[in-house]
């Protein structure tokens, strides 16, 4: 129990309790529909990243095909709304194909790790991004899918870009919860080892290639939620959006925020989607910007924002005590 | 006959086209410790890696209480109860101890005559390492991460036990400790492999002891004995 109110415990309650506080009064102190829909893109944008990173953080798998996984959810979910399917079907197939997907993936791609997972993943995530251009009689091509109306789950009408930042809220917040719960249980841990040292997981009696596939498909379900939050937001899904420059995007978020942290692909889904979006009102050459900041993060910060800031905190915190922390405190987990 | 919990006979392994182990024989007996001893490059780790399925040998057969395990993989291996202390320890860097140890918890056999290993009992033999439990393993010092090997091992809650060297690189105080913890799990009835460099160390708790030289089996014999034949040590480890 003392465990739990410890100083650094308080602290991060404290933490998550103002970040909560923040999301949720967002839409009264933010001006405008403008920002609160870029707000509903940091959350979807952040599950995607989460989504990512249980394989790129906790697995040690990079996968470069994550946007046509996306894609083909976002497609599964406008081709069922097209063909007169309500939204609940449309959500649960979208829900399906895309951790059916996943699994075709993995089986493929886990032949291998390292350099060859991921090509392996890039040229599956091309040709995917090549059956939405070409396969026009299901894609409808370059001119992809309009998706009309937004569900209302319980009579409240998603159609409001309020209401929308609300549902994309809570489905983060959920999402939040799971990775939080799969990261600290015994299976995460043994993910984590695969990541390590798979040989010695094998010596311990565990199937390594299973581990790796169940994260697989843990993390094509949280791929396929925010790709259903996408197509609901844009109301509009093309190959565009399986494109390798997606795949790259989501991976940076993952990457620049801290892979194999928590708050790390938020952190860089924050940053991508506010330079994607508002920086990019402002500056013309953004791109540019965004290559810089990235830049920037690999030399001053190789492990990426989350972890590198706890570095940088932990320094400044000991140069202004007396004496050195105790080992405990300097040595845990970035969150 | 004595069950035999672990025997390798007319064993042959390759590390690629290195013909590592010719044609290798020993057996461990239940509730025994075998002391593996030999050179560098003798191939006791690879008679380990062997043991645990990590290196498959290519003639001859491997068996754990009679069953044979030689076309196994590890897991498959380590679910009839084998488990590896390996050299240098591995342990999970990134992972917290406790993590470290939950995630190689494993629950005994349904016939086992062995108490269960559990986090609690683990703690209970090696106390720093409860202290220490939510620090990340990176941080541990030599000992502390020799310890959590050991107790990362008998979470698997094994049969038998192959310890690859577990004094390698320890301060003298900190092998003392390693090898009461060693005694301390023989006395409690578990089958043991353990390799070691120094024969001193193996000589005081092993009931047995095979010799390894060039990949073979060179001799195979028990403490008393060998204590007498100096030149024997000599000839084969190149000691006394």
């Amino acid at each position: 129990m003392s465990e739990i109110f410890s100083a650094d415990n308080r602290l991060r309650f404290i933490a998550l309790a103002i970040a909560l506080a923040v999301l949720v009064s967002l839409p009264f102190w933010v001006s405008g529909i403008y920002y609160i829909n870029v707000g509903s893109q940091i959350l979807f944008f952040a599950v995607f990243a989460l989504g990512l990173n249980i394989l790129v953080g906790y697995a040690g798998l990079v996968s470069l095909g994550h946007a046509g996984l996306f894609g083909i959810s976002a497609y599964a979910t406008a081709y069922m709304l097209q063909h007169g399917f309500g939204h609940t079907s449309a959500i649960m197939m979208a829900l399906v194909v895309g951790v059916a997907s996943m699994a075709l993936f993995a089986v493929l791609s886990l032949r291998s790790s390292g350099i060859g997972f991921i090509m392996i993943t890039l040229a599956l995530g091309q040709i995917l991004w090549g059956l939405a251009y070409r396969w026009i009689s299901v894609t409808d091509g370059d001119n992809g899918i309009p998706v009309r109306g937004r569900p209302a789950p319980f009579g409240y009408s998603l159609t409001d870009p309020v209401h929308f930042y609300y549902a994309s809220l809570i489905v983060f917040i959920v999402a939040v919860a799971m990775v939080f719960i799969f990261v600290r249980s015994p299976f995460g841990a043994a993910l984590m080892g695969t990541r390590d040292q798979p040989r010695r997981m094998n010596a311990l009696g565990y199937h390594v290639w299973m581990i790796r596939f169940y994260a697989c498909l843990f993390s094509g379900l949280l791929t396929a939620v925010s790709a259903i939050l996408f197509v609901y937001y844009t109301n509009f899904i093309s190959p565009q959006t399986l494109s390798l420059t997606a795949s790259a995007e989501v991976l940076l978020m993952v990457i620049s925020g801290g892979p194999g942290t928590l708050l790390g692909p938020i952190v860089g889904a924050t940053l991508v989607v506010v330079i994607k979006t508002v920086v990019s009102g402002f500056i013309e050459r953004w791109n540019f910007l965004l290559g810089a900041i990235f830049v920037a993060i690999v030399i001053l910060m190789p492990e990426g924002i989350v972890p590198g800031s706890a570095r940088l905190w932990r320094l400044v915190t000991r140069k202004r005590t007396a004496a050195p922390p105790a080992p405990a405190a300097t040595t845990e987990r970035t969150p | 006959m004595a069950t035999s919990a672990l025997r390798l006979e007319n064993v042959d392994a390759f590390y690629g086209d290195s013909h590592v182990l010719q044609n290798v024989s020993f057996e461990l007996g239940e509730a025994r410790m075998l002391g593996l001893l030999g050179r560098n490059g003798a191939g006791k780790s690879t008679c380990m890696n062997v043991g645990m399925g990590l290196l498959s040998a290519r003639r001859g057969e491997v068996s754990v209480f009679g069953e044979p395990v030689t076309k196994l993989s590890p897991e498959m291996i380590a679910a009839r109860g084998v488990a590896l202390v390996p050299q240098g320890r591995r342990i999970f860097r990134s992972l917290t101890v406790r993590e470290n140890l939950i995630v190689a918890a494993r629950k005994p056999d349904a016939g086992s005559k062995h108490a269960p290993w559990t986090i609690d009992t683990v703690f209970a033999m090696f106390p720093r390492l409860k202290e220490r439990s939510n620090q990340m393993a990176a941080h541990l010092s030599g000992g502390e991460q020799q310890m959590l090997a050991i107790g990362r091992a008998l979470m698997g809650n094994p049969r038998v036990l192959l310890m690859d060297e577990p004094s390698e690189g320890l301060a003298p105080q900190i092998v003392a400790e390693v090898m009461t913890t060693i005694r301390k799990l023989k006395e409690s009835g578990l089958s043991i492999v353990l390799v070691e460099q120094n024969p001193n160390l193996v000589f005081d708790v092993a009931d047995d002891i095979v010799i390894l030289n060039t990949g073979g089996v060179a001799v195979v014999s028990t403490p008393a004995a060998l204590r007498q034949d100096d030149a024997l040590l000599r000839q084969h480890l190149g000691v006394f």
